[in-house]
């Protein structure tokens, strides 16, 4: 077991624990600082008098220093208690857990395919660089920079749902997981093959090629393991961008994700279900590209000895 | 060796010129009053009053269109110099105090920089409330660790660099030997990533005004005539269709041209086919 590798873990792991915790006390002290709580809204609408007012904040605990209510509703969270939704009465941990599978799907989904096409275009081009393959890189590179999701999910809803009438117009994953792979295949595949190109000209490889090793050993056993920890140095970038672009999937085809129970939740201004949702993607994200930065350890060992 | 050419292809500066100016026309008042309502004529489709109809409220789609060509580019440039000034302006202080200072702000450039601007744009208009002034704010902070980058790296590339130390020799304050030396050398580079925040901040911006947290639900912006829109695309799909087409074509026109000007600049090299 090497020591730099535990040790930067151990690093590793301690900002991801901060960083949660930065996150999560952010957003709570965001949404608290929205005007008005609950007993504002009994009171609009005629439920309470003042003084009743002033006694549900004390007993509700929202009269507290704000860190202290950050410290009960964290001690709650950590129990997997994240409160309950205003507009629904229910549990937000079982509302979101109800939400989790179909934001599973749509990220793996688009993350697998994704992956797998962008890896082969750069494959290809690195192996026929005759241009055809490369000018395919480019493209789905700009594609993947230059068109936002968005536009692309709407304009996919008109041609498909509404002017063809292929496909339902909500509640189905075809449209969204080919966009987002798109997206993904666009910023995996021109780093990659530019580290391809780059890896074909080391002396390493013609080394190998010296000792007598085959086209497919060299590609196996000494130009993919380095291409590898390009990919997984941009796995939590790459990441990042797909949770964005499932939340604006998952409200433009109308699934029941957790970003699309958020969005229900902004409109509906149950700030409980809001605080969460936004939590449990952040949080998704950070610990993602902590997961990549020490993936990237193990497979580097170039990585471990900067600071 | 020569130095690498960058096809130039006009269309997106073209694309810019004509958003710009057609902004311009409806900033000055040339265009059918975008607010005006008319409940006789809702979701039309072309005519001669209104060459691209109408949204649900009657009002001309034509001069919304226009007018947020101009809201949507002044917002994200709004935004894009926000998170420059920011982002850069941050980083050289911190860099110039140092120690713990630099290392606390340069953290939550970090966390920053990890979530996706979409969530974080989210979390903060939420509690702000939506709004034009909100929205640059929420824009310019999500975008700020992108420059404050830059320019830390050039700070501590270009701090032990000649010029640097010849100015601090001549008597020069960390402050100044930062304002008037180093800024100018690092401005070209902050110039590019501005260039290519742009679009993405236009992108932002919609999708924020699209969920109903962006700008002020009468101001409007793309992503508000898009949001509005997307509510008849099966009564109005016309309605839908041109503003998202719009706005496809004003990112991909944006993102072009930082794309060019990054490869000019050598920030990221693309290994070009030798003929």
């Amino acid at each position: 077991m090497n020591t730099a590798i535990v040790t930067r873990s151990l690093v590793v792991t301690a900002r991801m624990l901060l960083s949660i915790v930065a996150i999560a006390f952010v957003v709570f002290f965001l949404i608290r600082s929205i005007p008005g709580d609950i007993t504002d809204l009994y009171v609009a609408s005629g439920d309470l008098s003042a003084s009743q007012q002033e006694r549900m904040r004390s007993e509700l605990g929202l009269d507290a220093h704000v860190f202290e209510q950050f410290q009960v509703w964290s001690t709650q969270a950590m129990q997997g208690d994240l409160g309950k939704s205003l507009r629904f009465h229910t549990s937000v941990a079982a509302m979101l857990l109800d939400a989790l599978p179909h934001t599973l799907t749509l990220t793996a989904g688009a993350l697998i395919t994704g992956l797998s096409l962008g890896g082969l275009l750069a494959l290809l081009a690195c192996a026929f660089p005759t241009g055809r393959w490369r000018r395919g890189v480019e493209l789905l590179n700009v594609w993947s920079i230059a068109m936002p999701s968005f536009c692309i999910g709407i304009i996919a809803v008109l041609v498909f749902s509404i002017w063809l009438q292929w496909l339902p117009i909500r509640g189905q994953l075809l449209t969204p997981i080919i966009i987002l792979s798109l997206d993904v295949a666009g910023q995996v595949a021109k780093p990659l093959y530019e580290e391809l190109m780059d890896i074909t000209r080391r002396g390493f490889v013609r080394t190998a090629r010296a000792k007598g090793l085959g086209n497919w050993q060299i590609v196996y056993r000494h130009i993919l393991p380095n291409a590898a920890a390009v990919v997984i140095s941009l796995a939590g970038v790459i990441f990042g961008n797909l949770i964005g672009g499932t939340l604006t999937m998952e409200i433009v085809f109308g699934l029941n994700g957790v970003g699309g129970l958020t969005f229900t939740a902004i409109q509906g201004r149950d700030y409980p279900l809001v605080q969460a949702g936004i939590t449990w993607l952040a949080v998704a994200v950070v610990i993602m590209n902590q997961l990549a930065r020490m993936a990237s350890l193990w497979i580097d060992p170039r990585l471990r000895s900067i600071k | 060796m020569a130095r690498q050419t960058v096809k130039q292809s006009a269309w997106p500066w073209a694309l810019l010129a004509v958003l710009a100016a057609t902004g311009l026309a409806a900033a000055l008042g040339l265009t059918q009053d975008p607010y005006a309502q008319d409940f006789m004529a809702r979701n039309q489709g072309p005519s001669p009053a209104h060459w691209l109809g109408t949204d649900q409220f009657g009002r001309d789609l034509m001069s919304r269109l226009m007018a947020g060509a101009w809201l949507t580019l002044s917002v994200a440039a709004g935004a894009t110099l926000m998170a420059l000034l920011g982002g850069a302006g941050v980083a050289l202080a911190a860099c110039m105090i140092g120690g713990w200072v630099r290392a606390a702000v340069f953290t939550v450039f970090d966390l920053l920089r990890t979530l996706p601007p979409i969530l974080v744009g989210l979390a903060i208009m939420t509690a702000l409330g939506a709004g034009t002034v909100t929205v640059i704010f929420a824009i310019g902070l999500t975008f700020a660790p992108l420059f404050a980058y830059i320019a830390s790296a050039a700070y501590d590339r270009e701090r032990l660099a000649g010029y640097a130390m010849a100015a601090r020799l001549m008597g020069g304050s960390t402050l100044s030997v930062a304002w008037r030396h180093m800024l100018p050398n690092i401005a070209g580079a902050l110039i590019t990533q501005a260039a290519i925040v742009m679009p993405r901040a236009v992108t932002t911006e919609s999708v924020l005004s699209f969920l109903g947290v962006g700008v002020a639900p009468d101001t409007p912006t793309w992503g508000r005539i898009i949001a509005a829109a997307s509510e008849y695309a099966e009564e109005a799909p016309l309605s839908l269709a041109v503003p998202v087409l719009t706005l496809a074509c004003t990112t991909l026109a944006l993102s072009l041209i930082g794309h060019r000007l990054r490869r000019a600049e050598r920030l990221d090299p693309v290994p070009e086919a030798t003929p």
